[in-house]
């Protein structure tokens, strides 16, 4: 992948030339408080005293609603923009194929992901031995924050590729998909909704299955459905959209 | 042909020999209770209950367990089952008596009795409806049993019940619905020292206790009695007549009757003739020791219409000697414990707030030193990632080490409050408000001074975890709360003792002085003590152990202290206290407020006093390791003034 001059450029402009190191500067400083003010501050309810015990369960929401929106934007070449070249000129100039152009996307994303996590991960690890969470739900926790990240990121892509030229629609567009997904999913079903299903597996809780007219399916088959679907859905679109942009 | 019947018959007695073989090696418990004393119990208190196990079979270990419904409508909280568990070994062919003291709730539903092995199950249940009393029961233990005739007056609610000294149980809590207990005729000597150390126990937490005379003077210089009696039996003597005993006009003189001389040793004599104490009184801590010199249990004194009348007075019950615990002031719950427990001076108790601030500090700075390198030295890009990524590996793996292992997190907390009332002669009432929380899933085992009269657990109707809490009992007023908590779970308890504590705090009134005299026989020292009186608080300061002083404080008219601003009650004197310690703040205004808006506490027109005591022992305790423990113990004594102290 190094070779790839796609994947190339978005490492120079993100990590040589700087750009995008602040998205890991916001990342960290929200990060930090956040973790140290659920246990300093006081609690807002009698029954909720045990600052401590949900220090896992809150800086894991936190990650999750951190890495997911850095991950879109990221996609979504929301830091400097001016200084990546128009996917057009790949396949025109360059002579890049679209998978090329596309996997190095996708990898570029999944680098910035896992960059975003190895960061995180002290303070989720420091939370989790705090809080006593079992090995197992850190595990969870640890491979369902990529996994949401990409399912979600991916939209960025699609959404560059789309709105190439449009920068503010884009914007605007791809946080009011996601805002209305994951509002919509917990409105309609909330195991579907990413943070209750996140605090389901830290809690060790049941989730309660979907019936509709006496068919029945569990809340985790239907969750991980809900999101490949909606993974998968976001791939073909950017795939579609690429597709049609390079060839025109 | 005849090899076949053969194996057909081998097969046979095989598959015999298998469906008979368990059932001879099974052994068959046969499970005998006796409730209360001799069938009564009252309601609402604990009482004895004695299971008889009956071995049919081979030896067996196994674990007996009663199990009774606490909770319900009387307590305003939802049901759930408590055990009461043993450990026993029953040898071949045997039987064993084992003694519980229960206490359960709810009657409706029945109490459980079983017996479980790795061989044998064996339960009963019982309706506890049957035998109930709604009022105390008196006893009476006499030789042998032998009731001498002591009849009630016939409007007496309290059963009478009649038991042998063996028949005493070693639990002072067994006694609670026992208001008085009555020997007549009868040697102590064999009672046992956990018998003798209950009805201690009972006497002190309020229990009455009434020796009646006899001729076999020589049963009551025996030493277990003489600890007991207020006097010192010399011996009997014929008096011609019987001076009135009671208040009652109506009843004929008597003469000619068997009384035993004797010398006073301690307590007030209430009647007596020619130089002989006929009636004597004396007190130990709540409860009373009366004794008889006449014979009652023989003529005249048995046919006499005047014995009624005199039984009556001696029986009269004592003004609410058990309270349970709950029932005064002091106020538990899960909103005081939150209070405590977010209190960020207590949070560090059982989470490293500063270690993890630190290692947030840390974590970043190393960050922003990777990020200063990574901007000035673009070069060494090869150096830098990998060390990048080992440096926050580094710091999640030796942080999640120090945080779970070390960092000074506990497995649990255990938090006692205790408020120390004096009740007399000594002796205090101290009520524990306890906390137990985890930060895990573990079970605990919390154990209590001996002597503990009540153990109410609070918040246990909703219980986090599926394990049913237990109460394992030794028979002699030991016992442990086994309890399952899940991580970041707690649970409250209420427990009552009456113990002593030499602190004597008096006060008089006089005049518009109050004289406050103080003498600390104890063996800890009182710090942070304060005196309310008509609401102006004086501190006091530290009051070491052997301190014996005495201080006069003004009673300032109830119009003055408004005109200098000062609380104008006691009451509103208290709320204004404050401690260093803000846990004390919130433990003491719980232990004197009923609720946080409350204007009134039992102690609002009293002179107050009240002091926390240093380096307290608590009076539950944990023997798991990792668990970190704290006690809070307030002495506190009160007088209410005259009615015209404020007008």
């Amino acid at each position: 992948m190094t070779t790839n001059a796609v994947f190339r450029e978005s490492v120079e402009v993100f990590y040589y030339e700087g750009h995008g190191l602040t998205t890991y500067l916001y990342l960290l400083v929200i990060m930090a408080p956040v973790q140290l003010a659920s246990l300093y501050l006081p609690s807002l309810d009698a029954q909720m005293w045990n600052g401590a015990a949900s220090l896992f369960k809150v800086c894991s929401v936190t990650a999750l609603l951190l890495i997911v929106y850095f991950a879109l934007r990221v996609a979504n070449q929301e830091f400097a923009p001016w200084r990546f070249q128009p996917l057009r000129g790949w396949s025109h100039e360059h002579g890049l194929p679209l998978s090329s152009v596309s996997s190095a996307q996708i990898a570029f994303l999944s680098l910035h992901i896992g960059i975003s996590l190895l960061l995180c991960s002290p303070f989720l690890l420091w939370a989790a031995a705090i809080s006593r969470t079992p090995w197992v739900a850190v595990a969870n926790t640890f491979l369902l924050l990529p996994f949401y990240a990409l399912t979600y990121g991916v939209w960025g892509l699609a959404a560059l590729v789309f709105w190439e030229r449009r920068m503010e629609s884009r914007q605007i567009l791809v946080r009011a998909i996601v805002f209305c997904l994951v509002t919509i999913s917990s409105l309609v079903y909330l195991p579907l909704n990413p943070m209750a299903y996140l605090l389901a597996v830290i809690g060790r809780r049941e989730l309660p299955p979907f019936s509709l007219g006496g068919w029945q399916a569990s809340a985790t088959s239907l969750h991980f459905i809900f999101h490949l679907l909606l993974g998968c859905g976001g791939l073909i679109a950017y795939r579609r959209a690429l597709r049609r942009g390079l060839a025109s | 042909m005849a090899f076949a019947a053969f194996r057909a018959a081998s097969i046979l007695g095989l598959l015999l020999a298998v469906h008979l073989w368990p059932r001879s090696s099974l052994g068959e418990i046969y499970i005998e209770p006796r409730v209360g004393f001799h069938g009564v119990f009252q309601l609402g208190q604990p009482f004895p209950l004695e299971v008889e196990l009956i071995n049919a079979g081979p030896p067996v270990e196994g674990r007996l367990e009663v199990e009774v419904w606490k909770g319900g409508g009387s307590k305003a909280g939802a049901l759930y089952p408590l055990a009461y568990r043993r450990d026993i070994f029953l040898s071949a062919q045997s039987q064993k008596k084992l003694q519980f003291t229960v206490d359960p709730d709810f009657l409706s539903r029945p109490l459980k009795i079983s017996f479980t092995s790795s061989t044998v199950i064996a339960s009963r249940e019982l309706d506890l409806r049957r035998y109930f009393s709604p009022v105390p029961v008196l006893l009476l233990v006499s030789e042998g049993s032998t009731a001498p005739p002591i009849s009630l007056v016939p409007s007496a609610r309290n059963r009478l019940v009649a038991l042998t000294l063996a028949e005493l149980p070693a639990d002072p809590r067994a006694l609670l619905g026992v208001s008085h207990v009555m020997f007549y005729d009868q040697s102590l000597r064999d009672l046992s020292r956990s018998q003798f150390l209950a009805l201690d126990r009972w006497l002190i937490a309020g229990g009455r206790m009434v020796i009646l005379g006899s001729l076999n003077y020589a049963l009551y210089q025996e030493p277990t009695i003489s600890r007991f009696l207020p006097v010192h039996v010399t011996g009997t003597k014929k008096i011609p007549l019987l001076p009135s005993l009671t208040q009652e006009k109506a009843v004929s003189p008597i003469a000619d009757v068997w009384v035993q001389t004797s010398k006073v040793v301690q307590g007030n004599v209430l009647v007596e003739t020619q130089g002989i104490p006929l009636l004597v009184e004396t007190s130990r801590g709540k409860g009373k020791i009366t004794y008889l010199a006449p014979d009652v249990g023989r003529p005249p004194v048995s046919r006499w219409d005047g014995f009624a009348s005199l039984l009556r007075t001696l029986l009269t019950p004592g003004a609410d000697a058990y309270l349970p615990a709950g029932t005064g002031g002091t106020r538990w719950d899960d909103t005081v414990f939150s209070r405590v427990i977010a209190n960020p001076s207590f949070l560090s108790v059982y989470v490293p707030t500063a270690s993890l601030f630190f290692a947030v500090v840390v974590y970043l700075t190393g960050i922003g030193i990777f990020a200063w390198l990574w901007q000035r030295r673009r070069g060494r890009v090869r150096f830098l990632s990998p060390s990048l990524c080992l440096f926050v590996l580094l710091a999640g793996v030796v942080g999640y080490v120090f945080f779970s292992r070390g960092g000074k997190l506990p497995d649990g907390v255990l938090l006692s409050s205790t408020v120390l009332e004096t009740i007399a002669d000594g002796y205090v009432e101290a009520q524990s408000n306890v906390a137990l929380f985890s930060t895990q899933v573990r079970q605990y085992e919390l154990q209590a001074r001996r002597g503990w009269l009540n153990w109410i657990p609070l918040s246990l109707a909703t219980p986090r975890s599926e394990e049913r809490p237990v109460m394992v009992q030794d028979g002699s007023g030991t016992g442990r709360f086994r309890i399952a908590l899940n991580e970041w779970d707690h649970r409250l308890f209420k427990l009552r003792f009456v113990e002593r504590f030499p602190l004597q705090v008096r006060f008089e009134q006089k005049g518009d002085f109050v004289l406050m005299k103080i003498d600390n026989q104890t063996g800890k020292d009182l710090v942070d003590s304060s005196v309310v009186v008509a609401g102006i608080r004086y501190a006091l300061g530290e009051i070491p152990r052997g301190a014996r002083w005495s201080k006069e404080f003004p009673l300032a008219p109830k119009a003055s202290r408004e005109e200098r601003g000062l609380p104008s009650t006691s009451a509103a004197a208290l709320r204004d206290v404050s401690f260093d310690d803000k846990i004390r703040d919130v433990l003491f205004h719980a232990s004197l407020f009923s609720s946080p808006g409350a204007t009134a506490s039992p102690q609002s027109d009293a002179v107050l006093f009240f002091g926390w005591v240093k380096d307290s022992e608590s009076r539950v305790w944990l023997d798991h390791p990792g668990i970190a423990g704290f006690d809070y113990t307030l002495f506190r004594t009160s007088l209410a003034l005259d009615a015209g102290e404020d007008a």
